[in-house]
């Protein structure tokens, strides 16, 4: 194993395509991810990396490109971001279809409109249903080692549906700090070179793949397999999560647990910011409140049975949204509400809406949302969703839209 | 933790110096984070770059909002709405500040006492030692390097791993000489040590978002041109002056310039608005007679 050093969640994934020794990676830029593909272009144009590597017009043919050489039996690698993820999507869905593994690394950034550049998670939660798989990574070590045991997942053949690994802009994208990369032999140990059995092309054994189908029958058999192979996911990760405890002594399981044994309440975070949340959970340690963390790590597959286990019993949950769904809500609050739906001893949750557009989320904030879990707790019904907005930044941006030109009321 | 938050404007480096002084302390044994922010990326427009230093895993993220020590590149920023350097600094936080002031000339800078006030000519210390601005970024990463407590040869590994490999090895001996200047700058100055107590988190108030009508809430503009009201002249580092002798009235520069900072007087010569322009020095590099020279600006 060789020394820590300092890279950005960026270099850290196109290290992580670098040590999966990919052998395609198709390419097309957008900020904030643009620092992966141009990384992989000097390695692969100084022979650093084997790969071949290639420029497209489009995220749609970009992905096209990646679908059809995983079906030629290529280990392919690629990186998108927010609008780039959305102008894909279509081929997400087709390419899960033809169940070939590739890993797909999505970099968040929030969704026009307004255009912006920083985090929140309505683009990568918006491929939620494409039949990836999806591994959300909350510091930059954890994007190299999400992709390595993405691609074990992903060639899995129990698996075989392609992963997508995803990391926040900015606050993991252009941040450095130390990583742990593993020796390319250790690696290839864990990752031995993909035999591909049911997708490939070889002049001597003629397929057709990704066929049409009529009629609902054969229709929903596919489909549902596709379920089945998310099933398996649950248990495969866990596996695979040993086996790279025990190679590299870092362990990944569906979910994290943070300070839960004995917690009265429950933060339930994803991405970069859980750390933030994290830190909170130590200071009201350091004050006595019985505070812990559950980091959703797999989102798909949703690891239900794991965040049941993890959060009954409790005096009062609040799950994080890092992203909108305008009529609606947070997206994960009523996955995680399913989830504890059968438990007779469910806690009361509450829905947070923060971060949107990369806001930070302060410590006052968080504070906030604590009073909140308190009041819950002790029965007062809050109706959500509680967005993280301050009286600040509404002033602040009253000001801007002064600016701007609008009218508004006092 | 030690929290540092550098403050500049595009083209100035100080994302590199915040990287300059985290791999200086990544040498030292810290565990470190650096990351900046920057808007769409534009030359001269405010940016900043935060770089924490801590025993123990970093569990911050982003923003810096109660700075140890702010480093400044650029004094005009003070006066920005859009950088706010001094934002979140209390009695105990330090400036270090470029600047051709000396401590004592400098206004009050906040709650920053006065004693917690650094100031140099780094600019100067860069033109002279390397000949470029852009060293700026060494200058100052590694001022904050000494600040912090950081050893020379700490510094300097933090410098050599951040230089641009396609540096000319003489430009990599300059620049190396210059980080040894400005560490032995700041040599006299007193060390930051970390804080022993974590702050109790400030309380803030939440406020719901209302519904408010199509014409406020859509994300358009009604002001019409009020973009010239943001006057772009203080990002300047090197004016250009134009040298009317040598023109041949071609009007590249006039079609060139990013800003539209140029206009033609009633002889179709080029006149630069002040006002705009914001330094980028693109005329003085596409004038094909060299009719504009750049001179540095004296604030
Ligand atoms: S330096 Fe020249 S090109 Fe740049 S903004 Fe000023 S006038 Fe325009
Ligand atoms: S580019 Fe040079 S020569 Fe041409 S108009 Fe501008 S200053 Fe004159």
């Amino acid at each position: 194993m060789t020394a820590q050093q300092l890279l950005t969640g960026n270099a850290a994934a196109a290290w992580g395509a670098r040590l999966a020794d990919a052998d395609y990676i198709p390419a097309f830029p957008i900020t904030p991810q643009t620092e992966i593909i141009e990384l992989l272009a000097q390695w692969s144009a100084h022979g650093e990396v084997p790969a071949r590597f290639v420029t497209l017009d489009s995220e749609h043919s970009m992905l096209t490109a990646a679908g059809a050489a995983a079906a030629a039996g290529a280990r392919v690698f690629t990186a998108t971001s927010s609008q780039g993820l959305l102008y894909g999507c279509e081929v997400l869905y087709t390419i899960a279809g033809w169940r070939v593994p590739l890993v797909l690394v999505n970099v968040s950034r929030a969704l026009a409109s307004p255009i912006t550049l920083e985090a929140d998670h309505n683009d990568i939660l918006a491929a939620r249903d494409t039949g990836f798989l999806q591994i959300h990574a909350e510091t930059c070590q954890e994007i190299v080692d999400s992709i390595l045991m993405g691609y074990r997942l992903a060639e899995d053949e129990q698996v075989m549906v392609p992963v997508l690994v995803n990391l926040d802009g900015f606050t993991l994208s252009f941040t450095r700090e130390p990583v742990t990369l593993p020796s390319p032999a250790a690696v290839a140990e864990f990752l031995p070179a993909y035999h591909p059995r049911h997708a490939y092309i070889r002049g001597d054994k003629p397929m057709a793949q990704g066929t049409a189908v009529l009629g609902g029958a054969p229709y929903s058999y596919f489909r549902y397999q596709q379920q089945r192979a998310q099933d398996n996911a649950l248990t495969i990760h866990q596996t695979i999560a040993e086996e790279f405890a025990l190679r590299f002594g870092r362990r990944y399981d569906l979910v994290e647990s943070f300070q839960l044994d004995d917690a009265d309440y429950v933060l339930v975070m994803s991405n970069a910011f859980a750390s933030k949340g994290k830190a909170m959970v130590q200071w009201w340690r350091t004050q006595g409140r019985k505070v812990g963390l559950l980091r959703l790590r797999v989102v798909r597959p949703f690891p239900g049975a794991a965040i049941a286990a993890a959060l009954v019993g409790r005096k009062a949950v609040a799950v994080f949204d890092q992203n909108i769904a305008p009529g609606s809500g947070g997206i994960l609050y009523p996955e995680i509400a399913a989830a504890l739906y059968h438990e007779p001893r469910r806690p009361p949750l509450l829905s947070v809406i923060g971060g949107l557009g990369g806001k930070d989320i302060s410590a006052g904030e968080f504070e906030a949302v604590f009073q909140h879990l308190e009041r819950i707790a002790s029965g007062t019904t809050v109706i959500g969703p509680l967005l993280l907005y301050t009286q600040q930044e509404r002033d602040r941006v009253r000001t801007l839209l002064q600016i701007a030109g609008k009218e508004l009321s006092a | 933790m030690l929290r540092i938050r550098f403050h500049g404007r595009g083209g100035q480096g100080m994302k590199t110096a915040s990287r300059i002084l985290g791999s200086a302390g990544f040498h030292a044994g810290w565990i470190v984070q650096d990351s900046p922010v920057y808007g769409a990326e534009r030359r001269g427009a405010p940016m900043s770059a935060f770089t924490r230093l801590a025993r123990e895993p970093i569990r911050e993220r982003g923003v810096i909002a109660s700075p140890d020590l702010v480093v400044i590149a650029d004094e005009t920023l003070l006066a920005d709405l859009a950088a706010q350097p001094l934002l979140g600094c209390d009695t105990r936080s330090t400036v270090l500040m470029n600047t051709r002031k000396q401590s004592a000339e400098l206004s009050p800078l906040g709650a920053v006492s006065r004693e917690a006030i650094f100031a140099a000519d780094f600019t100067a210390l860069a033109l002279e030692t390397t000949q470029s601005l852009a060293s700026l970024s060494v200058a100052l990463g590694v001022a904050a390097a000494r600040l912090l407590g950081l050893s020379l040869s700490e510094a300097l590994a933090g410098v050599t791993d951040e230089l641009s490999p396609h540096l000319s090895a003489e430009r990599q001996a300059k620049n190396v000489a210059l980080a040894q200047v400005a560490y032995a700058r700041a040599e006299g100055w007193p060390i930051i040590q970390e804080r022993q107590t974590t702050d109790s988190p400030t309380l803030v108030t939440l406020v719901e978002v209302a519904f408010d009508p199509p014409t406020v809430a859509a994300p358009s503009i009604y002001a019409i041109s009020n973009s010239p009201e943001r006057k772009t002249g203080n990002w300047r580092q090197f004016r250009p002056v134009l040298h009317a002798e040598l023109c041949t009235r071609c009007w590249i520069c006039f079609v060139r310039c990013p800003e539209a900072a140029i206009a033609l007087d009633a002889h179709d010569y080029p006149v630069v608005d002040y006002d705009q322009c914001k330094g980028c020095l693109l005329c003085v590099h596409e004038c094909p007679t060299h009719a504009f020279t750049a001179e540095q600006e004296v604030r």
